[in-house]
């Protein structure tokens, strides 16, 4: 069964389509990253999911249990909001027994446990508001971690932290996959997560463009080939002159072409540019990265625009 | 229901915590203690009360302190959802173990603390002047026994226990304007302005404004609570006390007024977003 189960949701604001048509599912074990530029929807569909606003249509099922219900998850459920929610005046093992009060699960991780695998135990004592952001956030992730969980769910959890902090959490986050524990983490920082995700969705303009195993939304992008020319005005306009393929990127003398579904070969792609007199000087298939891959989606979804 | 009682039990520790609202309720009762002193100065000046000036010098001094209170009570109430819809605290209450209706439930049923605190602080302010000052006796004007000692003590529980109902029903309407709100300085801006707005207003309504017991029966500037009523008895101004119809619209039309309110504001906090 799903951990997290999102059917055909649907979010608008009067005329302001938010979410459209969104599917996808977050099987136990998987860390889910959903991924999307600003605006695109995230937060909309994590609040739906959470039960924290009431979706337009479709449905969300979270631990097996409706999003207007989660009270039902019984403590199973942890989540992580963008602005870490603690009480400011309290220690850091008060607002750890302030949240455990709230969830009334007991069982499962001790408060010290906790703090230990966050990194917190030095500062048990500290005033909650006297910590770092990066500190905050780490308790804040130990409130959702504290008892039982089986899914946490984590909204831009690297929002507003800098390097340091940023290496803090991650950490965490690999700590946490390898244990086994399943993770949704909504972000835009794709180059910072795309180490610890397994799985993603990814999300442009309130739509799903991509969902699955990291891999293979990696692999979309097979025909995907960079070519490092000497004169790229030359270069892009042969390109352009020719149809089937498609420019996606370029950067200084570096352009990347997708052949797609064209049926062109690399070779022929080689052919015009020399033909072309661009000074070909090197054409690779391009590295696979997540933003690249995103980067790509991101296009392909402008141009059926 | 589990999730009701972990919200009274997370607020209550709240509130057992915050040092604002222990300063409040010395204050409450330093403002009794003072209201308490300046009636029995009164008293004492007017010679004309040979015994039980006590009672009137303490119920003063409640009125003033329960009228602080319903203001307390009133911003404490108004600022409870909406400060924590600010702060994140109602999202991460829902998506833990609590029904949106729990959230609701559970800060009225905290209700009890802080109307009993303002209660105690106002008493035992108001009290310890009076006690200090006048005795508790029978009481007797120019030779003439007026009312027993009994009496008296009889007429200051009444009033207490008649009011009482309305200041929970005084917190309820603070929670659902605080449910209605998105900001905490809204919520109490707004519930301070509209009983503030009928409390000026209410002796020109005279029979409508009893629809709104809770609001018309409370302790406040202009006070036509049943504590007021007492005071009128216990310093010999009135023989009549509370008819028994009003007392009886004191006692009970609160707790269905509360009811009502705290229904409106659990469909409130059911339909909106958090």
């Amino acid at each position: 069964m799903a951990s997290f189960a999102i059917h055909s949701l649907h979010k608008s604001f009067g005329s302001v389509k938010a979410v459209q048509d969104l599917s996808f599912e977050v099987h136990p074990g998987q860390v889910h990253g959903l991924l999307g530029p600003n605006g695109s929807g995230k937060t909309t569909t994590l609040c739906c999911a959470l039960g924290l606003m009431r979706p337009t249509k479709g449905s969300v099922e979270v631990l097996g249990v409706s999003s207007r219900a989660l009270h039902r998850t019984g403590g199973r459920l942890g989540v992580v909001f963008d602005q870490p929610v603690l009480l400011k005046r309290r220690s850091v093992a008060a607002n750890l027994a302030y949240h455990a009060m709230i969830r009334g699960h007991k069982g499962g991780r001790t408060h010290d446990e906790v703090l230990d695998l966050v990194g917190l135990s030095d500062l048990k004592k500290r005033r909650a508001g006297a910590l770092s952001l990066g500190q905050g956030k780490r308790l804040a992730l130990a409130t959702a971690l504290a008892g039982d969980p089986e899914l946490v769910v984590l909204d831009e959890p690297l929002s507003g932290l800098d390097p340091v902090g940023t290496r803090e959490i991650l950490a965490l986050i690999s700590k946490l996959a390898a244990s086994g524990l399943t993770l949704i983490l909504s972000t835009h920082r794709l180059h910072d997560v795309e180490p610890v995700l397994t799985h993603a969705t990814i999300m442009v303009r309130g739509r799903r463009v991509a969902t699955g195993p990291l891999s293979e939304i990696l692999g979309q992008g097979e025909g995907l080939l960079q070519a490092t020319v000497q004169n790229t005005p030359l270069a892009l306009e042969a390109l352009s002159r020719m149809g089937g393929w498609q420019v996606c990127g370029q950067e200084g003398s570096v352009i990347d072409v997708d052949l797609g579904s064209s049926g062109a070969q690399p070779s022929e792609l080689a052919e015009v540019l020399v033909k072309a007199g661009a000074g070909l000087v090197r054409l690779q298939p391009a590295g696979q990265r997540l933003a690249d891959a995103f980067d790509r989606l991101v296009a392909q979804e402008s141009a059926r625009k | 229901m589990t999730g009701t009682l972990r919200i009274l039990r997370s607020e209550f520790d709240r509130l057992i915590r915050s040092l604002s609202l222990w300063i409040v309720g010395v204050t409450v009762g330093a403002v009794a203690a003072v209201s308490a002193l300046t009636s029995s100065i009164q008293i004492l000046g007017q010679g004309s009360v040979e015994s039980g000036g006590g009672w009137a010098c303490m119920l003063d001094g409640m009125r003033t302190g329960l009228a602080l209170t319903v203001f307390a009570l009133l911003v404490t109430s108004a600022r409870s959802l909406a400060g924590d819809h600010e702060s994140g605290l109602l999202r991460m209450a829902v998506t833990r173990s609590v029904s949106r209706p729990a959230l609701v439930l559970g800060r009225l049923l905290v209700a009890p603390l802080p109307i009993l605190g303002g209660l105690l602080a106002s008493f035992l302010g108001a009290w310890l002047v009076a006690r200090s000052q006048l005795d508790f006796g029978p009481l007797i004007e120019e030779g003439y026994e007026i009312l027993s000692a009994e009496e008296l003590r009889g007429e200051v529980t009444l009033g207490l226990f008649a009011t009482l109902p309305a200041l929970v029903a005084l917190w309820a309407f603070g929670l659902l304007i605080s449910a209605c709100s998105r900001t905490a300085v809204s919520a109490v801006a707004t519930t301070l302005v509209l009983f503030v707005a009928f409390d000026l207003i209410k002796e020109s309504l005279s029979q409508e404004s009893l629809y709104l017991v809770f609001a018309s029966f409370a302790p406040s500037l202009s006070d036509s609570s049943p504590l007021g009523e007492a005071a009128q008895v216990v310093q010999g101004f009135s023989d009549r006390g509370f008819s028994d119809e009003l007392l009886s619209l004191a006692m009970w039309l609160p707790w269905a007024q509360a009811l009502l309110i705290v229904g409106a504001a659990v469909a409130v906090i059911r339909s909106r977003t958090l």
